[in-house]
């Protein structure tokens, strides 16, 4: 249970840095 | 130690990503002459009609009914950054006092360019006369952590004003002489990348521990000059900074990219990296070991390659080097960035504490930039980016 905690928390990080990353491509892709 | 698992990848998904990079380029090519005299006129929208005196660099009268503090010359001129090209247009007055100074466009990583208006790095060339030297180290003053841009700003102002000093106030000013820059920065590169390649060919463990706190003070802290994807994409939109000038800049990319080339080995990332040094730091310090769900570890090494390849669309779309670049070390060496930034910034650093090396893992396109040529030197397709640390 424990581990499945921690792999959840893991592909969290891994999911929110990436959406803030597309974010910022978004946004420095689409500033004409 | 080798991590499992190589990723096979569909040559259908290479062509792919090859031709959207083409047809991206060719659209961006076709957009590139923008236009720089709306950009100024929307800047100084008083002034009304611009005469024009004279080309190369663009110079410029206001009109007749411009108010007081817009009249004068306009001087468009450019210089080469640390990001690819640069233009600004400086404001003189009838007298030969520079006014105003503004920036059209610039390819210049935003956070150090946020670095340059904050440390008033424009406002110290107001009042100053065109005759006036206008060069770092004499009369202006360059910004840290920002050095090379506050060159290429200052060389643009520089030309623009003798230019506008020799062919309206009649003055006599000297060529400017260049210099080779050479110095104890342009030193540091060469030495860790000559040490690195001693430490990975003799696999000495401590020495490499030691290029890396040296690499993270030296390259970061001190000079924050991390490698970035706007390098490889300056180079792939044909921007080649000039060597007198930017030594350091060859020496940082030219090192990686031989390293690649002639040793096999990726030495940047090895030890010279800044940001993997504190991550592989981070991570000891915390002693806590996350991992993905079983299965989407490996699926997730794609993404790398994947954000390499949005991030070179961004840069070859707007034809700005900087604009892909998302990592997340010019933010944290330099202190300065975008809202966003600073929220990848965090991300970023709290995942180094739980996963290894988790920014080259998963992220970095500088890594999988140095891994996509590792392989073609290598001709051998299905390195994962996260061997890339296990290179001995």
């Amino acid at each position: 249970m424990k581990n499945r905690m921690q792999r959840l928390w893991a592909l969290a990080l891994v999911l929110i840095t990436l959406a803030l990353i597309l974010v910022f491509l978004l946004h420095t892709g689409m500033r004409s | 130690m080798r991590l499992p698992g190589p990723i096979t990848f569909d040559r259908i998904f290479i062509w792919l990503a090859v031709l959207t990079l083409l047809a991206a380029y060719v659209l961006g090519y076709t957009r590139r002459d923008r236009e720089l005299l709306p950009l100024l006129a929307a800047q100084v929208p008083d002034v009304g009609d611009f005469t024009k005196i004279g080309t190369r660099p663009l110079l410029l009268k206001a009109g007749p009914h411009a108010p007081s503090d817009c009249a004068g010359y306009y001087v468009i001129s450019r210089a080469g950054g640390w990001g690819g090209p640069l233009h600004i247009a400086g404001q003189i007055d009838e007298r030969g006092y520079i006014r105003n100074i503004y920036v059209l466009d610039h390819n210049e990583t935003l956070s150090f360019f946020y670095r340059m208006e904050n440390r008033g790095f424009f406002s110290q060339f107001l009042g100053k006369h065109v005759s006036a030297p206008l060069l770092p180290g004499r009369d202006i003053d360059t910004v840290t952590q920002a050095t090379v841009s506050s060159q290429a700003f200052a060389e643009a102002i520089r030309r623009g004003g003798h230019r506008v000093g020799r062919e309206i106030f009649g003055i006599a000013i000297p060529e400017e002489t260049r210099p080779w820059r050479v110095g104890w920065k342009e030193g540091l590169p060469l030495l860790l990348f000559v040490l690195a390649g001693v430490c990975a060919k003799k696999k000495l463990r401590y020495g490499r521990y030691l290029i890396m706190g040296s690499a993270m003070v030296g390259l970061g802290i001190v000079l924050n000059a991390s490698l970035s994807i706007a390098h490889f994409g300056a180079l792939l939109l044909g921007y080649f900074p000039r060597l007198s000038d930017n030594l350091f800049w060859w020496l940082l990319v030219g090192g990686a990219g031989l390293s690649v080339l002639l040793l096999k080995k990726n030495l940047y990332c090895y030890a010279l990296c800044p940001f993997g040094n504190l991550q592989e730091f981070n991570f000891k310090l915390s002693r806590i070991n996350l991992s993905l769900p079983p299965g989407l570890g490996r699926v997730f090494r794609v993404l790398p390659y994947l954000l390499t390849w949005a991030a070179l669309m961004v840069i070859v779309l707007r034809r700005n080097p900087a604009a892909g670049a998302f990592e997340p070390f010019p933010t944290l060496f330099g202190l300065e960035g975008l809202e966003i930034q600073w929220l990848v910034l965090s991300s970023v650093i709290l995942g180094t504490f739980f996963m290894g090396r988790f920014f080259c893992r998963y992220f970095c396109p500088v890594g999988c930039a140095l891994d996509v040529l590792l392989i073609i030197r290598c001709r051998r397709f299905g390195r994962s980016p996260a061997e890339r640390e296990n290179i001995e």
